[in-house]
């Protein structure tokens, strides 16, 4: 009787003092439920398509809004670019005119007070560049600039310029005159090594090859604003500052930008997965030496009646492209051997855009007001454009042509993939809105141009959930 | 603080409403009112803080998803008592081992009495005490001395005879004693 009393007692004990026991759970348990609640259930499947659609019209709308602004603003790029060329070209047929009637003018005086005995041999005009490219010396005795009758007969402008009479041995041409000349673009310059005068000209469309060794760093800052709507993830990547430095023999710092939305969506109140669409430029610049060499079987001529040939490079690691190479004007030979190289250092600067779109698997760990998550996935990258400008091209003795070429980079692979990882930290200001900082590191599992390059990032998001 | 978990007043319609609506504000306001009741419920039935609240969270959710399909007939406080005790057992239904034997001695012997304790040897004790209990001596326990149900539903609702409810019940209530002893 004893015992069963006991056991009684002891029932009622414990329910007496814990049946309505209370206790507080803490000032973060809100914030944690507030986290975890779903969205408003019973919508019905038309509410539920009309919230999808809803966020897809945004997604289109952004996406389209994002790509017009891109193309605005390739289209504004273009057309200065163009301009400039114009200009240069203009400017070029200038002064062209104005050396060939000066060059004539002397040339009769020179003919007029000496009296020169007739010759059947080709008067020569040689030029030296010297050590800077700001000076250029005619002198007899180099032989660059040749009398051609070829020319001189398909193109009558030049044939006040020509003359049967020998040049005299110290041309006076002012200084400020040749420095004319020599600063401007496409114009004619000494290749160094070769001790010949030629020009490097653009030949759009070219082919060019884009071979850069990438370094492994790329760190980028990228803010984003994001947003959930029901369970799906908006985000939109307004900026992302990306510095690529690329390897030749030297390198040096690039920014490019994307933008882009995602979404995603959650499946659990740890588990989530994101996919989205983003443009992608990746940006960077190389300096190196490249050896060009000229290759004679696709010399041909221009419009002014001289010879004209490709000269390619390649090799492995570093630029390759192909340019024109104009020789000497009015001469009756191609100025340059066949199989003749020479070295030239080069700045070039590379674009190539990208649309990507990647499917990440998030877990979220924690749901308190600060938390953290890892995230994996992977990326696929598909290119839109690219293309290549070299700003400059000096040549190894110092002398400059300045071509700026922009030619289409051929070696970008139509598309490659990403492996990424990343882990980040949120900060839920409300239980709506939401700041992350993302450290991650992307892998190419395929090859970008003719390496997988591997990204260090950094990111910070803002997002709102409605 | 005193919470109203009997009592169906014009304001529960009200937050019921809200909460319907997906108004955050009626979310908050329903959990401020039943919190501290709630989170007593998940404490008995946890082994320690972090797994009651991690009860309590998820009991929360259950409440606001299936709000809609409450019939306000009853107390809302008991129905919200009643969701967050399912959840907990759908909880402790997953675990394995839920209802192993363990040895009396062992675990008076794991319990460690505190200063505290002796000196206010009520509800918060006691509460420890249950926490020290095996999940299945402590559910068993807390379904049938607590919320009142019969060893058959016990065992309809945990998917186990009744007479490992009975047996369950039996060691759990031999454990409290024993540390019971130990303390006093």
């Amino acid at each position: 009787m004893d015992k069963e009393q006991n056991k009684d007692n002891l029932e009622t004990f414990f329910r007496r003092e814990l049946e309505n026991y209370q206790e507080d759970p803490g000032a973060g348990m809100w914030d944690k439920i507030a986290m975890a609640i779903p969205p408003k259930p019973g919508l019905g499947l038309a509410a539920t398509l009309l919230k999808w659609k809803f966020s897809l019209l945004l997604a289109l709308s952004t996406g389209l809004l994002v790509f017009a602004i891109y193309e605005h603003q390739r289209a504004n790029e273009l057309d200065r670019h163009n301009r400039q060329r114009e200009e240069k070209i203009l400017a070029l047929q200038e002064k062209t005119t104005k050396l060939e009637q000066k060059m004539a003018h002397l040339q009769m005086a020179q003919s007029a007070t000496h009296s020169p005995p007739p010759t059947t041999e080709k008067p020569e005009v040689k030029t030296t560049a010297t050590s800077t490219p700001t000076e250029q010396v005619i002198t007899p005795s180099n032989s660059d600039l040749r009398y051609n009758a070829s020319a001189v007969a398909n193109n009558p402008i030049r044939e006040s310029v020509q003359t049967e009479a020998p040049l005299q041995n110290d041309l006076p041409l002012a200084k400020d005159e040749q420095m004319e000349v020599n600063l401007t673009s496409d114009q004619w310059s000494n290749l160094g090594p070769l001790n010949r005068d030629f020009r490097i000209e653009s030949t759009l469309p070219a082919i060019a090859i884009a071979s850069p060794i990438i370094k492994n760093q790329n760190y980028y800052p990228r803010f984003s604003v994001g947003a959930w709507t029901g369970n799906i993830v908006v985000q939109y990547y307004a900026v992302d500052r990306r510095v690529s430095p690329a390897a030749g023999t030297s390198t040096s710092v690039f920014l490019s930008k994307t933008a882009g939305l995602s979404a995603g969506i959650q499946l659990d109140k740890h588990w989530s997965l994101h996919t989205g669409l983003s443009f992608r430029n990746n940006g960077f610049s190389l300096s190196d030496k490249v050896s060009l060499e000229y290759d004679a079987d696709i010399a041909t001529e221009n419009a002014n009646g001289d010879l004209v040939g490709d000269y390619t490079f390649s090799q492995e690691g570093i630029l390759t492209f192909r340019a024109q190479i104009v020789n000497q004007q009015g001469s009756s030979e191609p100025e340059i051997a066949d199989g003749e190289s020479f070295d030239v250092d080069f700045n070039s600067a590379y674009r190539l855009r990208y649309y990507s779109i990647p499917l990440w698997v998030k877990y979220q760990i924690g749901q308190q007001k600060f938390h953290t998550y890892l995230k994996g996935g992977f990326i696929w990258n598909k290119l839109m454009r690219d293309w290549a400008n070299f700003p400059s091209i000096r040549l190894s003795s110092g002398r400059l042509i300045a071509t700026n070429p922009r030619l289409t980079v051929s070696a970008a692979r139509d598309s490659y993939f990403e492996f990424g990882l990343a882990m980040g930290i949120g900060y839920n200001i409300t239980p709506r809105i939401e700041l992350v900082l993302e450290p991650s590191y992307y892998q190419a599992i395929t090859p970008m141009l003719n390496v997988k390059p591997q990204t260090y990032g950094i990111q910070g998001h803002i997002n709102y959930m409605f | 603080m005193v919470e109203n978990n009997s009592i169906l007043d014009s304001s529960d319609l009200e937050l019921i409403d809200g909460c319907k609506k997906g108004d955050s504000r009626a979310q908050k306001a329903l959990y401020e009112r039943y919190r501290m009741m709630l989170f007593g419920v998940c404490l008995r039935y946890a082994s320690c803080r972090e797994e009651a609240e991690d009860f309590l969270q998820d009991g929360f959710v259950k409440i606001y998803q299936n709000l809609y399909q409450y019939q306000p007939i009853g107390a809302l406080g008991a129905w919200m008592r009643k969701v967050v005790v399912n959840v907990i057992l759908q909880h402790l239904r997953r675990r394995r081992h839920l209802f192993t034997d363990v040895e009396i001695e062992d675990l008076a012997d794991r319990y460690e009495a505190e200063d505290q304790i002796f000196s206010a040897f009520r509800a918060k004790a006691l509460m420890a005490m249950i926490q020290q209990l095996p999940d299945g001596y402590r559910t068993v326990f807390n379904l049938y001395v607590i919320e009142g149900f019969s060893h058959k539903e016990i065992a309809e609702q945990l998917g186990i005879s009744e007479a490992t409810s009975k047996s369950q019940l039996s060691r759990a209530k031999s454990t409290l004693r024993k540390l019971i002893e130990k303390v006093v």
